[in-house]
């Protein structure tokens, strides 16, 4: 019995420690995925209990970090499968932005940039989100997402293709 | 990053998704954790008989995997169920004394025989949790189709009955789940699983089952872990348990003497990591095998919504 205690501290212990890393890039990455911070939250909240029911197998992964993001976009691909395929997106980031005009352009050219996303299926979207969020390489992409680097180069070729008007205006603006 | 447009499109992100701080709990987490766990037991029949089928088919290749050499018969490794049952099986002339016999290995390849019998019963699972949140339900299997009928209730949903129904289209396999709750009458459908659409080596939906896999059986065997626990006498059946320990406390498969095939499956979840009783959450499920016939076939392969409900989103 005791034993078992102890193993059960130290897993709370090593999973507590990695819960503090990853969680906010988690987060960040979940909203980018969903649209909406109070889903993102609930989409994290989920994966890291995941996580932790099966942190032993976890952790012996090569990346469990990786691991952990597999089942991040699990959760994501299961939601969207059901209600919230429908939840709106946020039309600007909740974060405390500037009003001036020139910030204003800007809100709005990453609001469309956020839009443009979301229109994404959702294997484009996390190949995005996990490229240039993230700053994967196309291989460690490819791990977290289950495909070869030739999957994750035609991603987001297309993804890049169809975020095109984004990226035009970007070139404009500069 | 390659292009200017590619830099540009990184720094948006970051800023897109700096907006909010997420600080999260680890109660929080191992208490969702904990619920989660236990709605995937009763909505999925984690505990269902097709789980046992195949935890018990995994004794097959555990045992020929193995010596057979893993300690005497009838082993009892701890107090709960290690009381030698005063309704010992009792054995024809023929059968060699259990005291003998009744190794692992033993026992696994009488399972696997009585399994290779069954011809497509459906198999009852009336089980039911204690502790806190305590709930019931019955679960009915087809060892054929593979598809689920459950009947349960809980405090948080009420009375409901679910369907899982197994589906491979084009190559892709997937569970289809549906549910009609009776609280609201309403019933809905999800998918729920899809392998050709989750990576190798991710969270599956038998992750969270606590019954013995094929895998863990055959991991369990090999270090030694697999033990017979003793025997009891359950539901007027003569049956030998084996124990495994699992991440969350321990799980028991406890098989007929006579015919091996499992009747009880138990599992004692975070057993020893909440000292309070009423969080000590345990698991037990009474397993029938029943013949086939036309009306278990079709309760558990076809859907039947109540009438008067109505359809809605997925929660």
């Amino acid at each position: 019995m005791r034993r078992t205690e102890n193993v059960m501290n130290g897993r709370d212990e090593e999973f507590g420690e990695f819960m503090r890393d990853r969680a906010s890039p988690l987060h960040q990455s979940a909203y980018l995925l969903c649209g909406d911070w109070h889903l993102a939250h609930d989409l994290v909240q989920d994966t890291l209990a995941k996580a932790y029911l099966h942190w032993p197998r976890v952790r012996r992964a090569d990346s469990p970090d990786a691991y952990v993001r597999r089942i991040l976009l699990n959760e994501v691909r299961g939601r969207w499968r059901g209600r919230e395929r429908t939840a709106t997106v946020s039309r600007f980031p909740e974060g405390r932005e500037p009003v001036s005009p020139d910030a204003a352009d800007e809100l709005a050219r990453r609001a469309g940039l956020l839009q443009a996303l979301h229109a994404l299926p959702l294997r484009q979207r996390a190949t995005i989100v996990l490229r240039y969020l993230e700053g994967m390489s196309e291989r460690e992409t490819a791990a977290v997402l289950g495909c070869s680097e030739g999957t994750v180069k035609s991603q987001s070729a297309r993804a890049l293709g169809t975020l095109r008007s984004y990226l035009d205006r970007t070139e404009s603006t500069r | 990053m390659n292009s200017p447009q590619e830099t540009q499109l990184s720094h948006d992100l970051h800023r897109l998704a700096s907006g909010q701080a997420y600080t999260p709990d680890l109660a929080a987490i191992k208490q969702l954790a904990r619920q989660r766990h236990r709605r995937s037991l009763m909505r999925r029949g984690a505990t269902a008989a097709g789980a046992v089928v195949l935890a018990a088919g995994g004794l097959f290749f555990a045992g020929h995997g193995s010596s057979g050499a893993h300690g005497p018969a009838g082993t009892a490794i701890g107090p709960a169920v290690a009381t030698p049952s005063s309704a010992a099986p009792s054995r024809s002339a023929t059968v060699a004394p259990a005291v003998r016999m009744e190794t692992v290995a033993y026992v696994a390849k009488r399972v696997e025989a009585a399994l290779a019998g069954v011809n497509g019963d459906i198999i009852r699972n009336d089980q039911a949790f204690s502790g806190q949140e305590a709930s019931s339900g019955t679960n009915w299997t087809d060892s054929r189709t593979g598809n689920e009928f459950n009947d349960m209730t809980d405090s948080a949903t009420g009375k409901l009955h679910g369907w899982e129904i197994e589906q491979v289209a084009n190559g892709t396999f997937t569970i289809k789940l549906v549910n009609a709750v009776y609280s609201t009458h309403t019933w809905y459908e999800v998918t729920t699983y899809s392998s050709s659409h989750v990576p190798s080596g991710s969270s599956s939906v038998n992750a969270t089952s606590p019954i013995m896999t094929p895998a863990e059986i055959k991991t369990s065997l090999a270090s030694g872990q697999l033990k017979i626990v003793g025997h009891r006498n359950i539901n007027g059946h003569a049956t030998i348990g084996l124990r495994s320990p699992w991440d969350f406390g321990y799980r028991e498969l406890w098989v007929d003497s006579q015919t091996f095939l499992p009747v009880r499956v138990f599992v004692d979840y975070y057993s020893d990591h909440h000292p309070t009783p009423s969080q000590d959450l345990k698991l037990t499920g009474n397993l029938t095998w029943l013949p086939r016939t036309q009306a278990l076939v079709n309760m558990v392969n076809k859907v039947h919504i109540p009438a008067g409900f109505t359809h809605v989103a997925a929660p």
